[in-house]
């Protein structure tokens, strides 16, 4: 009980410091990293964090490429839904594509959504903002998800020291 | 394999038809009928860089087609565009020779069509591009000029000025009828009529306090603040509509702030004649203007000329030359009295010198009056009068040496009386002759000679042969005349030595010397000259003062009547402005082109850079990503036994 205890200070203070500097670090959407930490359930102990680093990048590039798509050739909301579905559907389609060559499927939508969930509210409500906010979100989303990942690394790695 | 075949073949043929028809089909579609109406609404979005210019210009056109089927709209565009991209639709639209070509289909119940498309201006225009409201924006921290970027994170007090210039001002002859009916010519500035709108700038409250937009009449108006959930919310509202706002104005912004961010600002610029609900005074103003000109033109008239009658100009006129001629004859008044003063008494004669042989001084000059006067008077004084002394001493001698018949009849010695020889000389020849002769004849004579010598002394009866007879010319009456004479004389010279003094004292040269009493002339001579100098050297200039007090009062009266004048057509010249104006502002109706017979309205938008640190949170983001990269690298791959260990099945 006493090691839970301390492992969720540990943990939790570490999410506490991360939330004080998420305006430092640009990334407003920080619930993402707790969504992110949760992925060590699936990776587990022994599970390839950097691989699965990688396609949560990549996810998120997609999704930028997905949203820079859809404000630049795409006609804007409100009456685009149909481009929107296409353009998601392309880029899920890419992403499936894209874990034949080994990265982690549910890491990469993760990424591709959390790229979405920061940034399609402003495309809905001012695509011209898009501009100066995409490139922002995108590393925004990036560190949410990687610090969420180191710190699920952390949780298992000391859980597995406790364990021991 | 056969039906395949077919199809291939039913393929080639709607290929080749498809290429043949679709020329002529799409010549029909341009040529077809043209739609009912077309609205061309203009955003001109104008972003601002870090250097204070416009670094890229965007035009979002709205296109609403009415009518009914298919419509190709052909757009202009006066600059040359980058790209164009249609926003909320899937038309295409195309470019050549800066024309844009645009399908549309209204259709259904509304029947129109709205089309929005974003046309992004070449960056090679956007120098010669003259917009008609020059907006340029200063930003300042604690006094001094910044970029906007170098205020990112700083802390002071921040100051934003933007200028604002309405350069579409040209000259045009206005015309329009006054108040007295008459057609005026006026050649003004009329400008386009825009309004600029910088509303909704927000500070937050955390990071900015004392925050002013302060203004300036006739200069700059103020902003209006309203603080609204830890926001601080700015507006102006700028007309640029001269002649009643200036056509160049500008906004301040003060606060002091820390930790710096600042919002993309919005400044809207919109071609309006603005309705306010302000009360129209101009009327009241106009009529008060008009009692104003008619005040000024009696002035003017009633000051008039020297040359025209019933002025004050020609008045005064009047009077000076009457004044002159007052000071002429005063000069000749003044001349005569000095004559008559002279006349009174010769200045510096010397009666002492005076010899009547010569008739003057010894300095040759001659007496006056006065002078003469006094040389009577002591002639009378010093000759006359003695000598009657003498004459009534020697006639009384003469009576004595007569004697009286009573005289006693001594021996005669040569003090004894006639009478007492002529007695002793009758005793002597007494029964003689010569005692009868004596009686008869010598003794009465004697005694008529006794007689007349005392009348002819203190007058009486003188006894002549033909009898007594009054002798009122004794000498005692000729010395009682003279004495009277002489005092008369006094008298006289008393008065005309009054007059002298009355007439005032000459200096060796003759002229009037000054004689003040009492701050007054004291003779009649300096008076009048103290006179004609008051009138030549004070008056006559205090009027030729007041003439040209007056022509400046009359020209003074013409320059207020002009510039009410002016005013007042100023006034009346409004509606007719004001029509321009609104003609002006009817006619700014796009900025990039419409299409043919489209109605259109165009605004702009000018937004100022975003100040804030996102560029430092991506570079403190991406330096987290490389930290958590190499973490993952070190912590995060799989062992390699378990990497490398065999699939279990």
């Amino acid at each position: 009980m006493k090691k839970a205890i301390g492992l969720g200070l540990l943990v939790g203070v570490f999410f506490a410091i991360f939330v004080a500097f998420q305006g430092f670090l640009g990334a407003s959407a920080f619930y993402i990293a707790a969504v992110a930490m949760a992925m060590f359930a699936v990776i587990g102990p022994f599970g390839d964090y950097l691989k699965t680093a990688i396609a949560m990048l990549i996810g998120v590039a997609v999704g930028l490429a997905s949203m820079i798509s859809l404000a630049l050739f795409m006609p804007l909301p409100p009456d685009n839904l149909m481009y929107v579905a296409i353009v998601s559907g392309v880029a899920l389609f890419l992403l499936v594509l894209l874990s034949v060559t080994g990265l982690r499927i549910d890491a990469m939508f993760l990424g591709w959504a959390a790229y979405l969930s920061a940034i399609y509210s402003t495309y809905v409500s001012d695509a011209a903002a898009l501009a100066t906010q995409a490139a922002p979100a995108a590393v925004g989303v990036c560190v949410s998800l990687l610090v969420g990942l180191v710190l699920s690394l952390l949780v298992i790695k000391i859980a597995m020291a406790v364990n021991q | 394999m056969l039906r395949n075949r077919r199809m291939k073949q039913l393929l080639v043929l709607f290929m080749a038809l498809s290429l043949v028809l679709a020329p002529a089909l799409t010549a029909t579609a341009a040529q077809g009928p043209a739609p009912q109406k077309i609205l061309d609404n203009e955003l001109v979005v104008s972003n601002f860089g870090d250097d204070g210019n416009i670094a890229e210009m965007q035009v979002l056109n709205h296109l609403r087609v009415f009518g009914n089927g298919t419509y190709n709209i052909d757009d202009n565009s006066q600059y040359k565009l980058a790209s164009v991209r249609n926003l909320y639709g899937s038309e295409k639209i195309t470019i050549k020779d800066n024309r844009l070509g645009i399908k549309v289909s209204p259709k259904g119940e509304q029947a129109f069509d709205d089309l929005y498309y974003l046309a992004t201006l070449d960056q090679g225009e956007i120098a010669k591009i003259n917009i008609p409201v020059s907006v340029k924006l200063e930003y300042y921290l604690d006094g001094k000029k910044v970029k906007p970027s170098e205020m990112s994170g700083k802390t002071g007090h921040i100051k934003i000025v933007c200028y604002l210039e309405n350069t579409t001002g040209q000259t045009k002859e206005l015309e329009f009828t006054d108040s007295k009916g008459q057609t005026i010519k006026k050649e003004a500035e009329v400008f386009t009529p825009f309004v600029v709108s910088l509303s909704g700038w927000e500070f937050a409250n955390a990071k900015f306090s004392n925050i002013k937009a302060p203004g300036i009449a006739g200069e700059s108006p103020q902003g209006v603040l309203a603080n609204v959930q830890g926001i601080t919310q700015v507006s102006w509202t700028v007309p640029l509509v001269p002649p009643k706002y200036p056509a160049k104005q500008y906004t301040v912004l003060e606060a002091d702030g820390k930790d710096i961010e600042l919002p993309s600002f919005k400044i809207a610029v919109i071609p309006i004649v603005p309705t306010t609900s302000e009360i129209d005074s101009l009327g009241t103003v106009q009529s008060s203007l008009n009692q104003l000109y008619n005040g000024f033109d009696a002035i003017q008239k009633g000051v008039g000329n020297s040359a025209q009658d019933a002025t004050l100009l020609f008045g005064l006129n009047k009077v000076e030359g009457g004044v002159k001629q007052i000071s002429d004859a005063l000069g000749s008044l003044s001349e005569l009295l000095l004559k008559i003063r002279v006349g009174l008494m010769t200045p510096g004669f010397d009666s002492a010198s005076y010899t009547t042989a010569k008739g003057s001084d010894s300095a040759g000059k001659t007496p006056g009056v006065k002078d003469a006067v006094g040389l009577m008077k002591k002639s009378v004084d010093g000759q006359l009068l003695p000598a009657m002394a003498f004459q009534k001493s020697a006639l009384t001698t003469i009576q004595t040496a007569i004697g009286t018949t009573g005289d006693g009849a001594v021996e005669p010695t040569a003090t004894t009386s006639i009478y007492n020889d002529i007695n002793y000389l009758k005793a002597a020849v007494a029964g003689t002759p010569a005692q009868k002769v004596i009686t008869d004849s010598i003794e009465p004579k004697l005694q008529a000679v006794g007689t007349n010598v005392g009348a002819f002394r203190d007058g009486g009866n003188m006894i002549t042969p033909s009898g007594s007879m009054a002798f009122p010319a004794s000498v005692s009456a000729v010395e009682m005349g003279s004495k009277l004479l002489s005092e008369s004389l006094g008298k006289t010279d008393g008065g005309l030595t009054m007059m002298v003094l009355g007439l005032g004292a000459l200096d060796a040269s003759g002229k009037p010397m000054k004689a003040m009493a009492n701050g007054k002339p004291a003779s009649i001579l300096y008076a009048m000259e103290y006179l004609q100098e008051s009138i030549d050297g004070q008056l006559v200039p205090g009027i030729k003062q007041i003439q040209e007090g007056t022509g400046k009062i009359g020209s003074g009266a013409g320059d207020a009547k002009e510039a009410i004048a002016n005013g007042l057509q100023t006034f009346e010249s409004i509606p007719v402005i004001v029509s321009n104006l609104e003609e002006n502002a009817a006619q700014t109706d796009t900025f990039l082109g419409k299409p043919e017979g489209a109605q259109g309205t165009v605004m702009y938008v000018f937004q100022t850079p975003e100040v804030s640190k996102q560029g430092n949170a991506m570079k403190y983001g991406l330096g987290v990503i490389a930290v958590a990269l190499i973490v993952l690298i070190a912590l995060g791959r799989p062992p390699k036994e378990m990497a490398s260990a065999p699939v279990q099945a």
